[in-house]
């Protein structure tokens, strides 16, 4: 038998080769050193680009903002991971459930009635409510909403051209007062058949019902930052919310000729998304640190494509810093001071 | 359960993988595996599913990647910014881990699209028949095939920590 060749040597390790002539491989391997020497370095090879391979599922973050996690794993993501379910997210699917509440608030024709504290509501846009049934004047009356029965254009649904897979469309890819126009006219929107857009929209309004309370609460210092709906989108991005969550480095904007960072602001910090237990707090939003005792900070995302992140210090104003898809310079004021600074989003640490 | 449920619970997690190590994009990777379930579904009865799937979405890539080099390239210019402004505070454990990526990385991209192709999805756990049918190829020259990319790819990553080192090297001589 001549020598293996590498190809050979390489489908016998992958256990492709039929039981024959995997036999007689063994075989001569076995009695010949030069195949044996190559058979060993076959498996140092595997072995090697098995590793290579395997560090690219590390996925360094860009500039802000990334899709996602800068080392998002693969495996054993979870639904709500999959489906990309943000803060911004829910904000927009708590403006288009509140959208469609008021519009069958306002289309009943008995307006005189008052709906009963917690009675569940069915906003079902196909179907209209019945004529008996009692609903809202003026003053904003607490509505629980079942949402099983809530059919809604997820803000994450997208509409794909099967001829051009990267050219989607996105049906939120609009500002939101748009987006809470279309959900104005929510009832002549039908959701697309399909069981997992389905089950988007419905883990998104569910999602809605706990983010919105958050969303809605705005703090002192964040509460005169404008969200500005016009932002440019970032490249890269084909969210219609941006993602905020991850670790971001800050640096002095060299560029606009400010030697030093604005003072108050840390060199690191870390968003995360906000947390069932800082839901409960009206003053957080969510987990965020930063790198130095001293900077209690909370984060709202403004828009799709705006963040607020306001950091508080002992000694001077609190500063707030405006982050923007796609722009790794972010816009700090403290009082009536605003200047400029880089943010490098970075990996997260393990 | 619908062929669509079952063949994204099979399917989604071993595609999504392939997909993110082939074009480096998480999100992009995502919608071309979300393309090509819709293409499945549209197709009706395939005989062959993973070698298919697989197939679709290479196929997908690569018209993508024709489509959009542009966009890419941009991408990997804000990268190396972002990695730039990282060089000037360090974080030794998340450099090094990034440094790694980004050399596998270029390591991969240096292999041609059909060694690259076949070697992903190889790893993916896609026997030498299936990849055979993916990429048209015959199934004796999978062996072949793989054998060479894996050789490349072990390669190009040494001469690429080779070159890293020597770059390293040549700084720290210049700082002293």
């Amino acid at each position: 038998m001549q020598h293996l060749d590498e190809g050979t040597i390489h489908a016998w390790l992958d256990g492709a080769l039929p039981p024959l002539e995997a036999e007689q491989v063994a075989k001569h391997a076995a009695e010949c050193s030069t195949c044996a020497a190559a058979v060993a370095d076959a498996r140092g090879v595997i072995a090697g680009s098995a590793r290579i391979v395997s560090a690219l599922d590390d996925i360094p973050a860009g500039v802000i903002p990334g899709g996602g996690r800068a080392t998002a794993p693969v495996v054993g993501t979870s639904l709500w991971r999959r489906l990309r379910f943000t803060p911004g997210r829910a904000a927009l699917a708590a403006t288009i459930l509140l959208a469609v509440s008021a519009t069958l608030t306002l289309r009943s024709p008995d307006s005189s009635s008052v709906i009963q504290k917690d009675k569940a509501v069915d906003v079902a846009p196909s179907k209209p409510l019945p004529k008996s049934t009692p609903t809202p004047t003026s003053a904003p009356v607490p509505v629980r909403v079942t949402l099983d029965s809530v059919k809604l254009p997820g803000p994450s649904v997208r509409v794909v051209n099967a001829a051009a897979p990267r050219k989607l469309e996105e049906v939120t890819n609009a500002p939101q007062a748009q987006v809470a126009e279309r959900g104005r006219a929510a009832d002549a929107v039908t959701p697309r058949d399909s069981t997992r857009d389905l089950q988007k929209v419905r883990a998104t309004a569910q999602a809605a019902t706990a983010g919105a309370s958050s969303v809605a609460a705005v703090p002192p210092a964040v509460s005169t930052m404008t969200a500005n709906a016009n932002a440019p989108r970032a490249l890269g991005v084909r969210d219609s919310v941006t993602t905020f969550e991850g670790c971001y480095r800050l640096s002095a904007d060299s560029s606009a000729g400010l030697p030093e960072m604005p003072r108050g602001l840390p060199t690191r910090f870390t968003l995360s998304r906000p947390s069932t237990e800082l839901r409960a707090a009206p003053q957080r939003f969510a987990e965020a640190r930063a790198d130095s005792v001293g900077f209690p900070i909370a984060w709202q995302q403004l828009s799709a494509t705006q963040a607020n992140v306001t950091f508080g210090s002992r000694s001077a104003r609190p500063v707030s810093l405006t982050l923007t898809a796609g722009s790794s310079v972010g816009v700090a004021s403290s009082g009536d001071r605003t200047s400029t600074v880089r943010v490098i989003r970075s990996p997260c640490p393990p | 359960m619908t062929d669509l449920d079952r063949l994204f619970r099979e399917y989604h997690q071993p595609l999504v993988r392939y997909l993110t190590r082939r074009l480096g994009d998480r999100d992009w990777a995502e919608e071309v595996a979300q393309e090509t379930f819709l293409r499945a579904v549209r197709q009706g009865v395939i005989v062959s599913e993973r070698s298919w799937l697989f197939a679709v979405a290479t196929n997908l890539i690569r018209d993508e990647a024709r489509r959009d080099a542009r966009r890419r390239k941009h991408l990997e210019l804000l990268q190396q910014q972002a990695r730039a402004e990282e060089a000037v505070e360090p974080e030794p454990l998340t450099i090094e881990r990034a440094q790694e990526t980004a050399m596998a990385r270029r390591a991969i991209e240096m292999l041609t699209e059909r060694d690259r192709e076949a070697l992903l999805m190889k790893e993916e756990g896609l026997d030498y028949n299936e990849i055979a049918a993916a990429l048209e190829l015959s199934v004796a020259s999978v062996g072949t095939t793989l054998a060479r990319a894996r050789r490349r790819l072990v390669e190009a990553y040494e001469s690429l920590q080779e070159s890293a080192a020597h770059k390293e090297g040549r700084g720290s001589h210049a700082a002293s």
